[in-house]
């Protein structure tokens, strides 16, 4: 069963990077590879999508335009969806589909590309916020860093009520605390 | 071994890192279920002195009635003496023992470690008197029971910042809906975190 997931690093206040858009704060944590559940976590995706500011971010970070060779060290053949009002450098070789508006449509598209295997809501808050909206958020994983920022991008800057989600796993892998949550309909 | 006494920030929050929403509302983490264990009281069991802003206290005045019954902060607290840091006047809980103070958080903290006798400080919120103990390294340890609720906007958790090495997850426990979630701070974060995770084990735990 597809589902579409919202699997992001968070502090502990709920930012997703800090003011100044950097993730300085969460690469300095230690912690092998071991224990990190994103490899196991990836092999189930069949799409993914991000915002525009995730792109422009991953783009800058790992100089992709230098080395465009390490998108597919990352994510394969993997299709990927960019949400964006703006014109975005494309990345060689890589496959990105540039759309913008509602995410429903995109949701179908991404569905039929993933071909059985889950969506991967990359970030930021505000996209994964609007597949919520839609009704389109099955699950949330965050790994909560042991960090505070008290300023940055909003996790999810959405109300949902418990109603809606269910903590389904907790675990602890080195530093980082793993959540899961089931993320059920929108109330009509 | 030596048990010393800790500081704690011990609160619910949102996923998102919100405390009360932007009604001052805690109307949200009351649907949650919290299962057939709160560790609530085994937590303060372990206190001997707490400490809160105005507006939890407010807050706490309101929702729990405690001008027209008092006995109700008794039932909750017993006679363990609260400090209240206000720059208002408030209005005081009859026969609560309350010490209503202002400024320097560190002055209040020797107060509280002496009135505790051995036992922990509680710090019960809000996030910026917290930040405040944080900022003075009095802050030992943070417990937060995260509830399964985005809020998008309110009373922030913690507004500091708060890099990895002054913060290390100790433990992680689910409780009905919530995942609570316990982190060493500071100079027990810093003296190793494998030390500080051994030595917050051997404790007397804060919840089972």
């Amino acid at each position: 069963m597809t589902k579409t997931q919202y699997y992001t690093a968070t502090s502990i206040d709920g930012f997703i990077a800090d003011q100044d858009n950097s993730l300085d704060w969460l690469f300095e944590i230690g912690g092998g590879a071991a224990d990190n559940p994103f490899a196991e976590f990836f092999a189930d995706v069949g799409a993914f999508a991000m915002g525009a500011t995730t792109y422009e971010w991953v783009l800058e970070h790992d100089q992709l335009l230098e080395q465009p060779l390490k998108w597919a060290d990352y994510y394969g053949e993997t299709s990927a969806w960019v949400f964006t009002h703006r014109q975005l450098t494309p990345i060689p070789g890589a496959t990105l589909n540039f759309v913008q508006g509602d995410v429903r449509p995109v949701h179908d598209a991404m569905m039929r590309a993933a071909a059985g295997k889950n969506v991967w809501l990359v970030g930021g808050g505000e996209l994964a916020g609007a597949f919520a909206d839609a009704g389109l958020l099955d699950e949330i994983i965050l790994g909560i860093a042991p960090v505070a920022l008290g300023a940055g991008a909003p996790l999810l800057p959405r109300r949902i009520g418990s109603s809606r989600l269910s903590l389904e796993k907790l675990e602890k892998r080195g530093e980082f605390g793993y959540l899961t949550y089931r993320v059920g309909a929108p109330e009509a | 071994m030596i048990v010393v006494a800790k500081t704690q920030y011990y609160t619910a929050a949102s996923l998102d890192g919100f405390i009360a929403d932007q009604d001052n509302s805690l109307d949200w983490l009351f649907e949650v279920d919290e299962g057939t264990d709160n560790p609530f009281g085994a937590f303060f069991a372990g206190v001997g002195a707490f400490a809160m802003g105005a507006t939890t206290y407010e807050w706490v005045l309101k929702n729990d009635n405690l001008l027209e019954e008092p006995e109700n902060w008794h039932e909750m607290y017993g006679e363990k003496p609260c400090w209240v840091f206000t720059h208002r006047e408030l209005a005081l809980v009859p026969d609560a023992n309350i010490f209503m103070v202002s400024g320097d958080v560190r002055r209040v903290h020797e107060a509280m470690v002496v009135a505790a006798q051995g036992r922990n400080v509680w710090l019960v919120g809000g996030g910026d008197l917290v930040g405040e103990f944080a900022d003075q390294g009095l802050l030992d340890e943070i417990i937060v029971g995260l509830a399964p609720v985005t809020l998008g906007a309110g009373a922030p958790l913690l507004p500091r910042r708060l890099p990895a090495q002054q913060l290390a997850l100790t433990g992680v426990n689910q409780l009905g809906q919530f995942a609570y979630l316990t982190y060493a701070v500071g100079s027990l974060a810093e003296f190793g975190r494998h030390k500080a995770a051994d030595a917050l084990a051997a404790r007397e735990p804060a919840y089972h």
